[in-house]
């Protein structure tokens, strides 16, 4: 059982989703992160285990990430196969016999219709076992505090990709933090620094995706 | 490259250019550089995913480019801002800098269209992120692939008059304010190239540049020197380097 539980964390890591991928190459034809969580939840494998054989492998990667030894791609790869592992715990999630780490609100700032880095934030944050409220873009105040009034304890992302809408950030924590006080609020984007992020109120910046995650996973919730 | 295409004068030197987009030429490797990769240390499945997503940037992408060629009011004009008339940008001193001696200015915008932001927002839609991130890379660096032509033809289409151009710059580079954009647009046509400017000063379609390049008979392309700029995650200095081998 410990040997599927390994398993599933070295295809998180690696990012291999199932036997069909051919991603990475010195494991093509082999079993993924799919079949090897079917496989383990058969032998009664518990799904507290298998979450955090995927916590390790996302964390694993995200090292590897942070020292420049594999890039976006490859960590959208081990997100990926994460997801593939989710789609079998998710009546686990559902029942309540496992739980998400918490609920992460994200969205673009009003005035800006950025959404890739979002999009590959939003990715590697739910592999990483959150469960992710995507607001998409160009998304005014009033609509991340009504999401955070239906989702107590969340914590709210921000991200902007333009100088000009900077400012529109800064209202935007001011804004949640007013209604929200305790509501912890990160930020990310190119025009941002940490500097920038703690002037405007924000309680994190992240860099990047990986920076997000362990971010997050030092705030937790409340 | 030149630009083997009919390029319409709209007014007085105002021209506008579209090209086919088979004009796109980007190789894997500079999109692998671009998304951090040494030259060849790219797993092949990558490769193979950003070969299939330049074929489709080449097929599916409506570029189009334009320039304006204006004289510069140097009594307006300051160490950190170019005057045009009585409008002034200010654009800041690294690039008011290289700007000093240019006796007119022509002002361009040029975009791919909006087709490949929205196969690539379909690639995340669908659950293939890889594809999606290349396919915004890839998008990113063919609009300054088609800048650099632009560039390029600009050069040459004032080399009979013993004139010279200097680098690019642009709204939201170097320390220009991004909300310049607004006033670089005004001196097009409404809707020139295709594009609109939010309130945000953001353009749309996303891909899309626009800037200034000076015009003189002193005046030189240099070296692009990004490492004096703090912007160390800049999509331009990122294509830079691609194209040079070296951050």
């Amino acid at each position: 059982m410990s040997e599927l539980i390994e398993k599933i964390g070295i295809c998180v890591e690696r990012g291999k989703v199932n036997k069909a991928s051919p991603f990475p190459p010195d494991m093509k034809g082999l079993d993924g992160a799919d079949e090897y969580t079917k496989l383990a939840i058969e032998a009664k494998t518990s799904a507290d285990a298998i979450l955090q054989a995927c916590n390790d492998g996302m964390q694993r990667v995200g090292e590897k990430f942070g020292k420049n030894l594999v890039f976006v791609p490859e960590l959208l790869m081990a997100a990926k196969a994460m997801h593939a592992v989710m789609a079998h715990l998710k009546p686990f999630f559902q029942s309540g016999t496992v739980k998400t780490k918490g609920t992460f609100i994200l969205g673009t700032v009003a005035g800006d219709l950025h959404d890739i880095g979002k999009n590959l934030v939003s990715m590697v944050i739910e592999g990483n076992g959150w469960k992710v409220i995507d607001l998409g873009v160009d998304v005014k105040a009033p609509r991340f505090i009504q999401k955070i009034s239906e989702n107590p304890g969340c914590v709210v992302g921000l991200s902007a990709l333009l100088t000009t809408t900077i400012a529109n950030m800064a209202n935007t924590i001011k804004e949640i933090k007013t209604t929200s006080p305790t509501t912890k609020v990160i930020v990310g984007g190119a025009p941002l620094t940490a500097g920038s992020a703690q002037e405007m109120g924000a309680d994190g910046y992240a860099r990047d995706p990986q920076a997000a995650v362990a971010l997050l996973n030092s705030i937790g919730v409340s | 490259m030149k630009f083997n295409f009919p390029i319409t004068e709209l007014e007085s030197d105002t021209f506008l250019i579209q090209p086919d987009s088979s004009v796109i030429d980007l190789s894997i490797d500079e999109i692998a550089e671009e998304s951090g990769y040494e030259r060849g240390m790219i797993p092949d499945y990558f490769r193979d995913i950003i070969a299939e997503s330049i074929a489709q940037c080449r097929s599916i992408s409506r570029p189009v480019c334009g320039y304006r060629i204006l004289s510069v009011n140097k009594e307006h004009s300051s160490p950190e801002s170019i005057a045009i008339g009585d409008i002034r940008f200010n654009c800041q001193k690294i690039v008011k800098a290289r700007l000093n001696n240019a006796d007119q200015v022509a002002i361009f915008s040029c975009t791919i269209g909006s087709e490949m932001e929205t196969y690539a927002s379909r690639c995340f839609e669908e659950g293939d992120a890889v594809k999606g991130h290349f396919a915004d890379v890839i998008a990113s660096a063919a609009v300054e692939f088609l800048t650099d032509l632009l560039h390029n033809h600009i050069a040459e289409s004032i080399l009979t008059q013993q004139l010279n151009v200097t680098n690019r710059f642009s709204p939201g580079y170097c320390g220009w304010p991004v909300s310049e954009q607004k006033t670089l647009f005004s001196f097009f046509p409404n809707d020139f190239c295709g594009i609109k400017v939010t309130d945000s000063s953001l353009m749309l379609p996303k891909k899309s540049t626009s800037g200034i390049i000076g015009i003189g008979s002193s005046v030189k392309r240099e070296p692009y020197t990004c490492n004096r700029c703090s912007q160390k995650e800049c999509t331009y200095r990122m294509y830079r380097a691609s194209r040079s081998g070296g951050r």
